[in-house]
């Protein structure tokens, strides 16, 4: 790991930052910290140097954890402290080029950046930092981790950024990045930001979901939802919490996966699942498998035991069986509901595609836990009446889901071939890497969707930092998801509802 | 418009024994595709038929001349994908079937699925009429002697992968004169592999991807590591981005290597006709066919020019 080699710049500063005084950052006119600090802060300064390219320093920074904040007057700002540089590491910092964004996204252990700062400290001249202030989170913060208040929350004003058009010219043109890029820099910083985590999002499957069952769909969800959060706040992983949110609604009868998927042309079930870590990238997924409760699980297995990353099939089968995972009757998977849609719609006059929105029910959970870890799962009975041996878009990495720590996780839902042809999940963390939010980034991918290859759908979003979207351009889409101890659930365009985790539905 | 054609036969250690027929083989194939474009075939018609040469030539590990699962049978992954509609059909742990590609295209064209698996993909595969063939018409007796050698090592992918016994899969992209983009890949997996497992080749965006608004990608490799990274989307990424086919192929799997330690290649054709063949193993067989007549390699920063053969 290189660290950042001070000693060859000419001019490096520190200095502490008074509420309401932030007058070593105004020598310049054009003061980047417009808005009042809030709490007192430290931050580091280093003077530009016109000989030494700029791409060292960002090679230099990638190691480091340090965020620069702002640049003026030749000089590169820094904010001095690990709640900071990982707050630093939020939303719109990295639009300007692709490669950038391994390095503003990318998760880096508190105590390296803690460790690393300290050095870069040992190379400033002297400190003069606040005493350490009253918690300014009081009633926020948990006190299980070992921040270091000295350094404060600041709040920055919000400069427009520019549209996705220009984002797209900037590729191209380094002068306009580079400019850009320095206004850019300011950022919103949330003042609850260290509580954004954990959180898990979940969905029930995008479809058009009778009215009857709409209840059933969302208390189901939600139920899931609580049980996931329960096992992050418990101090599991991110992959912890997705499987078992994904087993439980494996379990339920009311959806298309598990117990409840619906049948094959020939009236068997087939399931698929798909499971992926975003800190290793390690994927695990079962395709057509029969026979077994959880699938989502054995996709689990696949991931730890095995050197692959997708079983098909009787191959499936068979590894279950030397994993020792019991083995169920195809009949205690199949629903009277699942049997009377199928036969429904062998009938001669009907109407698949009807029949087929009736209940796409997929479901799929996507999660990050304190760590800062992300994780999705995604487990289907398929589409109803579908071919034997028919593979749909759930255990496809990139489609049925993705997860990767330098931006977010995605589950998806809708219609399968649609979400294969664009490879749904993969698209959405595309543009999140350009720095779109998880909300705009699943909006614009959805749409482009539907216009592409006329397909409908819905997602779960995360990213490391724990802003979440469940978007859906369907008529309808279960969703729940927990944060900061509040419920959050829907099931129409534009619904969210809350209510305290700790209260039943 | 000028029409082009890439072709792969894999990027692995391929041992100085099988370097000459690897090479020939990717040059017929190549010309095998560029022939149907010359003759008016779209890009989809040119890479089936790239594809279908190389799964007949027995030196590759598709069709015929697979690799064998770990109990010694024949189980074989396809792809195909159409840059103009982003329609693609795929087929996966398939047995019996010489040519998987062309079952892979019956599903794109004949389903209203994507991808069929196992003994669904094989039933219909017998509705269609397609030809099946014994597993042991498919195993060559150089695969079997291989497989045997090595059926009672106990080691990883990722060992077999980076020892010198793996084969790898073959594929082709191209672009036709209207600027159409296609992808098509094939491969019989990794020796002594679990029953049932799946690579990349069969899984859209990994294996490859088409789309006429950025170029079509062919990956051969470690598949699980090429499946973390779903390289072939992420190789279109860079394109989309505003970077040359060739920077895009190289800046991909340099991630994957940083990434998941994983080495693989890539072929890569843009529907302006630019092209590149990439890879960050030891070898990789690959040939193009474009107005400049025909290009090959084998080793890293090899590359051959010659005129077409009549």
């Amino acid at each position: 790991m290189s660290a950042l080699h001070l000693d060859q710049y000419p001019e490096v500063g520190i200095f502490s930052v008074e509420p309401g005084n932030h007058q070593c950052l105004q020598e310049g006119s054009r003061s980047p910290l417009r808005d009042e600090v809030r709490h007192p802060c430290a931050a580091v300064y280093i003077q530009e140097d016109p000989g030494r390219p700029h791409h060292l320093l960002d090679s230099e920074l990638l190691h480091t954890g340090l965020q620069c904040f702002a640049h003026f007057e030749g000089r590169i700002f820094f904010i001095l402290d690990p709640i900071l540089t990982e707050v630093c590491t939020t939303t719109e910092t990295c639009f300007w080029t692709p490669s950038d964004s391994t390095r503003c996204r990318g998760h880096h252990p508190r105590e390296t950046v803690t460790t690393l700062q300290a050095d870069f400290l040992s190379h400033c001249k002297p400190v003069d930092l606040q005493p350490r202030p009253e918690n300014p989170y009081s009633g926020h913060v948990d006190d299980e981790r070992e921040y270091d208040h000295r350094v404060a929350v600041m709040q920055f004003s919000k400069i427009n950024l520019p549209s996705r058009h220009h984002r797209r010219k900037c590729v191209y043109n380094q002068k306009t990045s580079r400019r850009r890029r320095d206004l850019a820099l300011i950022l919103r910083v949330p003042l609850q930001v260290i509580d954004m985590l954990p959180v898990v999002v979940v969905h029930g499957g995008a479809g058009h979901i009778p009215k009857e069952r709409s209840d059933i769909s969302i208390s189901g969800v939600c139920a899931a939802t609580r049980a996931g959060y329960v096992v992050l706040k418990g101090g599991g992983s991110s992959m912890d919490a997705v499987v078992e949110v994904v087993t439980q609604l494996e379990n339920n009868p009311a959806y298309n996966a598990g117990r409840g998927s619906v049948l094959n042309m020939k009236g068997e079930v087939e399931m698929d699942a798909f499971v992926m870590d975003g800190k290793t990238l390690a994927t695990g997924a079962v395709s057509a498998v029969r026979n077994i409760a959880n699938p989502i699980q054995l996709a689990r297995l696949v991931m730890d035991k095995t050197s692959h990353a997708c079983l098909t099939a009787e191959g499936a089968a068979q590894f279950a069986r030397s994993m020792g995972v019991p083995e169920v009757p195809m009949e205690s998977l199949i629903t009277d509901y699942a049997r009377m849609r199928w036969r429904k719609n062998l009938a001669p006059d009907a109407n698949p595609v009807e029949c087929q929105m009736g209940k796409m029910g997929t479901v799929g959970a996507v999660a990050v836990d304190s760590e800062g870890v992300v994780a999705c799962a995604t487990s289907t009975g398929g589409i109803l009446n579908k071919m034997e041996g028919r593979v749909g878009d759930t255990p496809c990495v990139g489609c049925g889901g993705y997860a990767d720590n330098n931006s977010g996780a995605v589950s998806t839902t809708g219609h399968g071939e649609a979400i294969m042809k664009v490879v749904l999940a993969r698209l959405i963390l595309f543009h999140m890497e350009q720095g779109q939010s998880a909300e705009a980034a699943s909006d614009s991918a959805l749409a482009f969707m539907k216009s592409r290859v006329g397909g409908l759908g819905g997602v779960v979003t995360v990213d490391p930092q724990g802003n979440w979207a469940a978007r859906f351009s369907s008529r309808q889409m279960a969703w729940a998801a927990a944060q900061k101890d509040i419920l959050h659930y829907g099931l129409y365009t534009g619904e969210d509802f809350t209510q305290s985790i700790d209260e039943p539905h | 418009m000028s029409a082009v054609v890439v072709v792969h036969g894999g990027a692995w250690a391929i041992p100085n024994e099988l370097a000459k027929a690897s090479v020939a083989g990717v040059k017929a194939a190549a010309c095998e595709g560029y022939s149907v474009l010359k003759r008016g075939g779209s890009a989809l018609d040119a890479v089936e038929a790239a594809v279908r040469a190389l799964e007949d030539n027995t030196v590759f590990n598709a069709g015929h001349g697979a690799t064998l699962n770990a109990d010694g049978e024949v189980e074989l992954d396809a792809i195909i994908m159409d840059g103009k509609t982003l329609a693609n059909g795929a087929v996966s742990s398939v047995k019996n079937i010489t040519n998987p590609v062309s079952l892979a295209r019956a599903v794109m064209e004949k389903t209203s699925h994507c991808m069929l698996t196992s003994t669904g993909a094989n039933q219909f595969a017998e509705s269609i009429g397609m030809v099946t063939v014994p597993s042991e018409a498919m195993v060559t007796a150089y695969e079997r002697t291989e497989w045997e050698k090595h059926k009672n090592y106990v080691t990883g992918v990722m060992e077999d992968f980076n020892s010198q016994w793996a084969h790898d899969t073959v594929g082709a992209v191209a672009v036709d004169c209207a600027g159409n983009v296609a992808c098509a890949t094939s491969t019989g997996g990794i020796r002594n592999k679990m029953v049932g497992r799946v690579g990349d080749s069969s899984i859209i965006g990994s294996g490859g991807y088409a789309d006429n608004m950025s170029g079509a990608v062919s990956c051969t490799g470690h598949g699980e590591s090429i499946l973390k990274v779903t390289l072939a989307r992420l190789i279109l990424s860079h394109v989309e981005q505003g970077k040359s086919v060739s920077d895009s192929s190289q800046l991909s799997l340099k991630y994957m290597g940083d990434r998941v330690q994983g080495a693989g290649g890539a072929i890569v054709v843009s529907p302006s006709g630019q092209w590149a063949a990439t890879f960050t193993t030891e070898r990789m067989a690959w040939a193009a066919v474009d107005h400049d007549g025909l290009w090959f390699g084998l080793d890293p920063n090899e590359r051959h020019n010659e005129q077409l053969p009549q």
